[in-house]
């Protein structure tokens, strides 16, 4: 039977991945000072879970390499090793090795790469140092250490006796004495199987157990005593067992006992009498030495037809010992009328084997619970070459291939969903089809009077068709825990490199993002963190002199806003410094010098998003070639994202990169301004309040601002600033008061309309990219509104500056 | 044909097993852990053979085997375990908790029906 192993090769792939994952992760929340054991179990399954699999299916590099770290894992797991931080640090990187040499997996490469050959040999050392506690027995070389049973010379006999004595409790195991003596007659070409004891009591009978033993003698050409020793591997220790090549053991006999060959067939009421056959061979075996019972089955009728109370066996028993032949008939004295009693004296145990029919032999400790007659006894198998069954596989080493072109990468083509998520949808889908059957029955025979039920039927249409919307939208988002799962390991390792302390926080680590956006904003993210690391946070002593903790804080933070989910990359360090940016700017003649003092922070920053800008003094391994950030805002943009930077010098720095939640859906309020309709994020939204012109008072620059409590709110007045005509009369005005950037502003409107939830379309796909306006959808009528972004509408009406003068206000 | 219950926590592992020996033609039920194992083992009769793996969360191989040997069903089912090279007193453990037997990992579809074929 031929398996093509190929077909299991993705899964074995996307395991290996996961299991990476989980080894990283663990080994990453590892506390060296307080081991979690549960965790190092974790670690080591991983380990262990991969190398079974790379094992299995060909790729001997990985099996190899993860053998080691395997062994070393279990040394910690047992507590032979100590786990210190070098160590972790070495298992980590074993896990980027193996991480590497999946990759060469995917191209149907099995080999070694550079590194993690040298890592396995720094692995190897690492064991080599025999740890300080109790020295294992870890077999080193792949082959297995469960012989203990003594090494035999091998010996190509053509004849093997073998005594088998099964330890009481055998069976309990599951292994069956009938069972390997059947495999043991597959080697042969023949095979004599004689059972040579017998329950010593038959009061104390335990059905459970195994009290029989046999002596089996063996021919085949080419059996060796490995070959019959991997027959019993499984019962090894359970089992006395003597391996003996036939001459020896035909010097090894001194003396030749008279034997007795006894055939006892008692008829079927024989139980009825209260006899019972073991008893029997029991008490014969205490006159003298019963050395095999065998059953004969030939009468047992099939198992619809048997009657328990009924005996269909009768026996084949050779008993040894030197005595008369009336000591044997006593035993059977009272049974003697119901049996036929066959007793013979012959001299040699071995003629006395052979003449026995051997088509119905079977043990007497199974002839009562199993009926099936092992035909296989009678040894005219072939031989099967075992060798190539048991033999240790070598490893298998294909010879490298040439690397293929890249497919299409593994993760674009399959999503894995949570069962919930698909359980969800299912029961939508129920949901839907009562509602459906409901609506049909109802517009069969339709009248005025039944109006209400077709409102609430809507209703309940209305409903199915937005949960089903949002399960259907669910099925592609993904926590973005995914893409913030690999910080923890760069900080740490980048934190090595640099000698500095940094504590890794991450918030919002749930918040769903479409997995397209996110797989493509991981590389972005990377480089942000580096940047945040390399440049933002101080080395220790830097930072203690300048009143900081010695640690630094580089904070993840995601979340939704409006259409979109911020990802907020937050350090503590230095900050930016706006004037040798700006410096750096007017010598690559990006700016003048007059613009260098005029503009904005937030501008001269932005300089750095240009190609090939740095003010780093030295280039270091992380970053510092002025290569990257620019890259990141094209990528940023590519997701129609922004991304924005506020720094504070000595404080720290804040990158924040706002993307589109595409496809998501929005709870919006529909608003009426002049003749258009505009939605509002419900979540933007904190009040919503009627015009009061006694509130309102005209600043300088012509804006005014609303007295909101004990707050002044600019007011922007939509239609102006979407280029419609200018509110004249605002006493009939609603103002909406949005939060955008830890500020409100009030926003004038016409109406406020009903609240909905509404499919965000893209404008920049469908037209392009319009400031103030984070997308589109379309009504229940058809018409298209628009959907309001609350910060860039306040950029637009150059509400900024009015905020900067509230504040003016609020402290004045 | 048999009915064998394959419990793996690895998918590889439990898909290459339970195709390998539906292939020869045997009735497979897959279980990921000692958990669903016991759970697919009581709902279960007339099992053949149990083939389990020992490194497995929420309940390992060895509690597997151990928990099977009490239930009467399954007192004298063979149980075979799944094992590495370097798992020798994992073999022994699994042994004393009551398992018949063992494959060795690595192992090509072959083997493993060899080695089946000794129990079935």
């Amino acid at each position: 039977m031929t398996i093509d192993l190929k077909q299991f090769h993705q899964v074995f792939i996307e395991e290996c991945t996961e299991g990476l994952d989980v080894m990283e992760a663990s080994l990453i929340a590892l506390n060296v000072n307080s081991i979690d054991s549960d965790m190092i179990n974790t670690i080591f399954r991983s380990a262990h879970s991969i190398k079974g699999g790379a094992g299995t299916f060909g790729f001997s590099a990985l099996a190899d390499f993860t053998h080691v770290l395997e062994t070393l894992l279990d040394e910690v797991r047992s507590a032979v090793r100590v786990l210190n931080n070098d160590l972790v640090d070495l298992l980590l990187t074993s896990v980027d090795c193996m991480r590497n040499m999946l990759e060469l997996i995917q191209h149907e490469r099995n080999e070694y790469t550079a590194a993690a050959t040298d890592v396995k040999c720094t692995l190897e050392q690492f064991l080599s140092d025999t740890p300080a506690v109790v020295s294992v027995a870890v077999p080193r070389n792949g082959m297995p250490t469960s012989d203990n049973a003594p090494s035999l010379p091998i010996q190509h006999q053509h004849e093997w006796h073998i005594t088998f004595t099964p330890h009481k409790h055998l069976m309990q195991s599951g292994n069956d004495p009938l069972r390997i003596i059947r495999e043991l007659a597959s080697l042969a070409t023949d095979i004599n199987v004689t059972l040579i004891d017998c329950p010593s009591s038959f009061i104390h009978y335990i059905a459970d157990e195994c009290y029989c033993a046999w002596e089996i003698t063996l021919q085949g050409a080419s059996v060796d005593a490995l070959a019959i020793r991997d027959v019993f591997e499984w019962v090894v220790d359970d089992c006395d067992l003597t391996v003996i090549p036939i001459e020896r053991r035909l010097l090894e006999s001194e003396s030749q006992q008279a034997m007795w060959r006894v055939t006892f067939s008692p008829v079927p009421n024989l139980f009825q009498t209260g006899n019972d056959p073991l008893r029997i061979f029991h008490e014969l075996d205490r006159a003298c030495e019963v050395v095999s019972c065998c059953a004969d089955t030939q009468k047992l009728p099939s198992l619809k037809l048997i009657d328990s109370e009924k005996c269909y066996l009768s026996w084949h028993l050779i008993v040894a010992g030197n005595v008369e032949k009336n000591v044997i008939e006593e035993v059977f004295e009272w049974v003697a009328d119901d049996a036929e009693i066959l007793i013979e004296k012959s001299l040699r145990a071995m003629d006395i084997a052979q003449s026995q029919d051997d088509d119905s032999v079977q043990s007497a400790a199974n002839a009562n619970t199993r009926h099936d007659v092992p035909s296989v006894l009678s040894g005219d198998g072939g031989v099967i070459n075992r060798s190539s069954v048991n033999s240790k596989p070598r490893a298998v080493s294909e010879p490298p291939k040439p690397v293929l072109k890249k497919k299409i990468t593994p993760e674009a083509s399959s999503i894995r969903v949570g069962i919930d998520k698909v359980d969800s949808l299912i029961d939508m889908v129920g949901e839907l089809v009562i509602t459906q059957s409901m609506l049909g029955q109802l517009g069969e025979n339709f009248d005025i009077t039944h109006l209400p039920k077709l409102i609430e039927g809507l209703n309940q249409l209305e409903q199915n068709t937005r949960e089903l919307q949002e399960s259907v939208m669910r099925i592609r988002m993904l926590p973005i825990s995914f893409t913030f799962s690999r910080f923890p390991r760069m900080v740490r390792d980048l934190s090595h490199e640099l000698n500095k302390k940094i504590a890794l926080v991450l918030c919002g680590e749930s918040t769903e993002l479409d997995k397209t956006v996110m797989e493509k904003i991981g590389d972005p993210l990377v480089h942000l963190v580096r940047n945040s690391i390399d440049h933002g946070i101080e080395a220790p002593a830097e930072r203690l002199k300048s009143g900081k903790k010695e640690e630094g804080t580089v904070t993840l933070n995601a979340y939704h806003q409006g259409g979109h989910v911020i990802i907020e990359i937050a350090d503590d360090g230095r900050g930016l410094d706006r004037d040798s940016i700006a410096k750096k700017g007017v010598e690559r003649e990006l700016l003048t010098e007059q613009e260098a003092s005029e503009h904005s922070d937030e501008q001269i920053f932005n300089l750095i998003f240009q190609p090939g800008f740095s003010t780093a003094k030295a280039v270091s391994a992380l970053s510092g070639r002025g290569v990257g950030m620019d890259v990141v805002k094209r990528n940023i943009q590519a997701l129609n994202g922004m991304v924005e930077i506020s720094s504070i010098k000595n404080e720290g720095t804040k990158i924040k990169i706002s993307l589109p939640l595409t496809l998501a859906i929005l709870d919006g309020q529909l608003v009426r301004v002049g003749s258009d309709i505009y939605i509002f994020p419900l979540v933007s939204i904190v009040e919503s309040i009627r015009y009061c012109g006694d509130l309102v008072n005209d600043i300088a620059g012509g804006f005014r601002v609303f007295k909101l409590r004990d707050e002044y709110v600019p007011i922007v007045d939509l239609s102006e600033v979407f280029g419609g005509n200018k509110v004249e009369d605002y006493s009939a005005a609603l103002m909406v008061v949005v939060e955008c950037d830890n500020f409100k502003v009030a926003m004038v409107v016409n109406e406020l309309m009903a609240q909905q939830q509404v499919v965000i379309k893209s404008l920049e796909k469908n037209y392009k990219r319009i400031e103030g306006i984070s997308g589109a959808t379309i009504l229940g009528d058809g018409t298209v509104a628009l959907i309001i972004d609350a910060a860039g509408v306040v950029k637009l009406a150059g509400a900024e500056k009015l905020h900067q003068q509230c504040l003016l206000r609020k402290t004045g | 044909m048999a009915r064998i219950i394959a419990v793996d926590d690895s998918a590889s592992m439990r898909q290459m097993v339970s195709f390998t020996l539906q292939g020869a033609g045997h009735d497979v039920l897959e279980a990921s852990d000692g958990m669903e194992a016991l759970k697919v083992a009581r709902a279960t009769s007339n099992v053949d053979l149990v083939i389990s793996d020992i490194n497995m969360p929420n309940m390992d191989g060895i509690s597997l085997i151990k928990e099977l040997r009490r239930l009467q069903a399954y007192k004298f089912t063979p149980i075979l375990m799944l094992t590495t090279e370097s798992s020798t007193d994992k073999k022994m453990e699994g042994k004393a908790a009551g398992a018949t037997g063992w494959i060795v990992k690595p192992f090509n579809p072959d083997q493993l029906l060899t080695t089946i074929g000794k129990v079935l």
